[in-house]
Formats: structure tokens, sequence, C-alpha cells
């Protein structure tokens, strides 16, 4: 592998205290277990938390849209390959790595 | 966007688009019911269970710190209806959405079709708007801007809530009547019957989609005035975290070692997010060991659920465990029935559990691993 790949995400649950933050968590995890950076941007009920800004954009190689509710500015994303999915499937580091490897075999 | 085909995956339907939409809705709906309900609930405490007939008499520059606390509270508690369809529409047709949706909302609030009609009004208002937003796509490019700005606001609020009003809304009205009247005074066998199967829906999954419907349809009942289902969920889902620390309590002082160290270990953890209302606590366990696990919480479930069918019991609040347990309309009898439920859940799930390899991992849990550091 010639450059460590950089996977962005945002997690949403539909009441935002706890399901998010695990997603988020373990999907972090995963990624970084995987041997590539990981931004995950936190759609809470506190609103957007560690928001995924222009310059990761610009720079990330895939994102990782794991939300049970519509998420805030997801035109974001729109030039990025995208993988939407609930959070259930990344609620554990085990599951989370299934859908990263499934990103990485995508963009590879 | 530059989706990622997933393997084996089919196309979202569109009955997972509307379901999705209507949890968004639902989702944004949570803050205004919990901020009215509670506010609601301190009026009371302050002011009397019947400060509202009170208010009634009196013009709003007589109003005692009570009574502007619980007007601040209807303010907040009474578009929280239409907040279900306006976010069910933007969650559908986006920013255009959003306008119908809350007209269509407001609607439902006037001809008594509660939440339920906000949530069909907003898939309404939704589908409208996509449409419309279609149709503009088709006429001349020089007509297309009067579409976003003027057509859209106009036509797909009059078009959504005319149906609303003259067709759709006229069942809901009926049944939501119907409903609301049924379980108004709802209280003894019915009661128990009833409240025991919110109790038990809620002790399934632990948080996931089958708890997540439960919720919502006492979530909604409560936008429109009817504060028994909330309690019933509350207590069905807070004995849960409660009754697996009850197991290993017993677990503790019994030393039957059914339980590792580790998990005992969490013992504290796990009281304090029972005391929260965060049921996923007992998610690792589930996974672990689901159908000795699964039976106990659901039995308990119906019974502290059940329980408080049986006494009426009311909770203007939907969230909040412990904090908002004083605002209910009995707190003693909440404890009760909530510690009754998890002893139930505890001692069955105690007997029902296989000794385990003390070196065996916990199933991963991010609430657990925070609260661990």
């Amino acid at each position: 592998m010639a450059e460590k790949k950089f996977i962005v995400g945002v997690t949403a649950c539909q009441i935002g205290i706890a399901h998010t933050f695990m997603a988020a968590e373990s999907l972090t995890q995963a990624i970084e277990a995987l041997g590539c950076e990981a931004k995950i941007e936190t759609q809470g009920a506190t609103g957007m938390e560690n928001v995924i800004t222009d310059e990761d954009l610009a720079r990330c190689d895939a994102a990782i849209i794991a939300a049970d509710v519509k998420i805030k500015n997801p035109e974001r994303f729109d030039p990025i390959p995208t993988l939407s999915c609930k959070t259930k499937e990344v609620m554990t580091v085990q599951t989370a790595k299934g859908v990263v490897e499934e990103v990485l075999e995508a963009i590879s | 966007m530059a989706e990622i085909q997933r393997k084996g995956a089919k196309k979202k339907s569109q009955a997972q688009v509307a379901w999705d939409a209507v949890l968004t809705g639902i989702s944004y709906m949570i803050p205004f019911i919990v901020g009215g309900g509670v506010l609601w609930g301190i009026a009371k405490a302050m002011g009397g269970y019947n400060i509202a007939a009170d208010m009634a008499e009196l013009d709003y520059t007589q109003y005692t710190l009570a009574m502007v606390i619980y007007s601040i509270g209807s303010a907040i508690f009474n578009v929280c209806v239409p907040i279900i369809g306006a976010y069910i529409g933007w969650a559908l047709a986006d920013k255009p959405g959003l306008a119908p949706g809350f007209a269509v909302g407001v609607i439902s609030n006037t001809i008594k079709a509660g939440f339920l009609g906000a949530v069909v009004g907003g898939l309404i208002a939704g589908y409208v708007t996509i449409w419309m937003k279609d149709l503009s796509k088709k006429v001349p490019t020089s007509v297309n801007s009067v579409f976003p700005i003027l057509l859209i606001p106009v036509f797909s609020t009059l078009v959504t809530s005319l149906l609303m009003w003259y067709v759709v809304g006229v069942p809901i009205g009926w049944f939501m009547t119907m409903i609301t009247n049924a379980l108004m005074d709802l209280q003894g066998a019915g009661g128990f019957v009833f409240g025991a199967a919110i109790g038990a829906g809620m002790s399934i999954d632990q948080g996931g989609p089958i708890g997540k419907a439960v919720a919502l349809v006492a979530n909604g009942l409560n936008a429109d005035g009817i504060f028994g289902p909330a309690a019933c969920k509350m207590c069905g889902g807070m004995q849960n975290p409660l009754g697996v620390c009850f197991a290993q309590i017993i677990d503790r002082f019994t030393g039957k070692k059914k339980f590792t160290e580790k998990e005992r270990s969490t013992t504290v953890s796990g009281l304090v997010l029972a005391c929260c209302y965060i049921q996923e606590y007992v998610i690792p366990f589930l996974v672990q060991d689901t159908w000795r696990c699964l039976v106990p919480c659901m039995l308990g479930g119906a019974l502290s659920g059940g329980l408080c069918g049986y006494f009426a019991l009311e909770s203007a609040a939907v969230h909040g465990g412990i904090f908002v347990i004083p605002m209910m309309s009995n707190p003693l009898q909440f404890v009760l029935f909530w510690f009754a439920g998890a002893a139930v859940t505890g001692i069955l799930y105690f007997l029902l559990r296989k000794p385990v390899d003390q070196d065996a991992e916990m199933a991963g849990n991010g609430v657990l691993d925070q609260l661990l550091g």
C-alpha cells in the first residue's frame, strides 16, 4: 500500500445520545485497525460534532455514512465514494471492520 | 453521490425511505416533548395539579411564576406535533418539504388527528413536494425559479393541507379520538395488559428497532397529551439494566461466579446507566447469551409496565431516567414498580445463567468502554 488511506464518516441515530457515539467509536477503531486514518463526525442530540471540514473532504479517500435518520449536509459527500448503512452495522468493531473492508475493496 | 454499491445489497425500498423519514421526524421532536413535558411537570409541582384549569380563569398578566412556567411548557409542547410533520417532510424532500410538513402538522392538531395525522401528513407533504420538484425540472428554465420560491411553498402546502383536512385526516381524527378516549381512562386489568405489552416490547432488543417502534407509539401518544404509555415505557425499559445489575449483585453475594470478574466490575456503572435510562448496558449480555437474558428481561418489563398501567401512572416526560421521576403523577409507585420488575429480571436471569469461563471477554460495548475508561 502506497499511502495511508483516509476514511471519513458520519454517524447519526434516532435519539442521538448513545448509539451515535457508540457507532462512531467502533467505526473509528475499525478503520484504524485496518491501517487507515479515521475521522468520524457525530450528529447526535448535541448537534454536529467533530465536523468533517472541506480540508478533510479534499484529501479523504472514501466516506461511510452510518445513519438511521436523514443526516445534515449530505451533499458534502457528493464527489466522494460513499457507503451508506445503518448504525447497527457498525455498532461493534467486528461488524464495522466488515463495512470498512467493503469500502477499501471498492476504492482499491 | 458517488455511491458505493454494497455486495448483495438491494436498492433501498420506498417503505424503508418512508420509515427513515418518520424516525427523523420523531428524532427532531424529542427535545420539544421532553422540554415541554418536564416544564409542565415542574409547573404542576409548584402550582398544583389543576394549574391549567386555574389559568383559564385568569388574564396572562395575573399569572403566578408557576403559571408562566406552565405557559412556557405549553409553548414548546404545542409545536411538537407540527415538528414531526415538518421534519418528515424535510427528510423526504429536503428544505422545500419543511413548510408544508409544518403546516400539515398544525392542521393535524386542529382536526384532532394528533401525532398519527402528523406522521401521515408529513409523508404526504414530502411526496407532494418531491413531485413538484420533479415537475420543476420539466418546465422551461425561465419559469424554473418560481417553483422553489413561490409554487412549492404555496401549492405543496395547500394540496397537502386540503388532503389532510378533508380526506386523510377524517378517519385518522376519528381513530385518534377513539384511542384517546380508550386510553385516557385506562387502568385496572385493561391497563395492566396494555402496560405489560409496552413494557415487554421495550425489553426485547434494548434500544434496537423493536424498542424504537414501541417508544415511537408511547412518545407519539405523549405528544397528544396521553401520558400513561410513557410511564409504562420508561418503567419497562429502565428495569432492564437495573435487573442485570441485580443479577450481578446476587452473583457477588452467593459466590456462584456466573459472571466474569470483568462483568461484575461493571455493576456500578450499570446502576448509573439504569438510573439514566440507558438500556444499551444490557446489549453485551443479550448478545452473549440471548435467550437466558431475553426471557427474564421481557417478564420483568411486562411486570413493570403492567403495574404502571394498572395504577394508571402518568409521565409527561418521555426520557430522562431518575431525573424526571419527581415529575410523574406518583413518583413513589414508579420507583416501586421499577424495582419490582428489576427484581424479577435479576433473579430469573441469575437462576438461568450458566457459569462462564472467567477469562472470557465481554462483547464490545462502546458506552461501557467509555465509562470504564
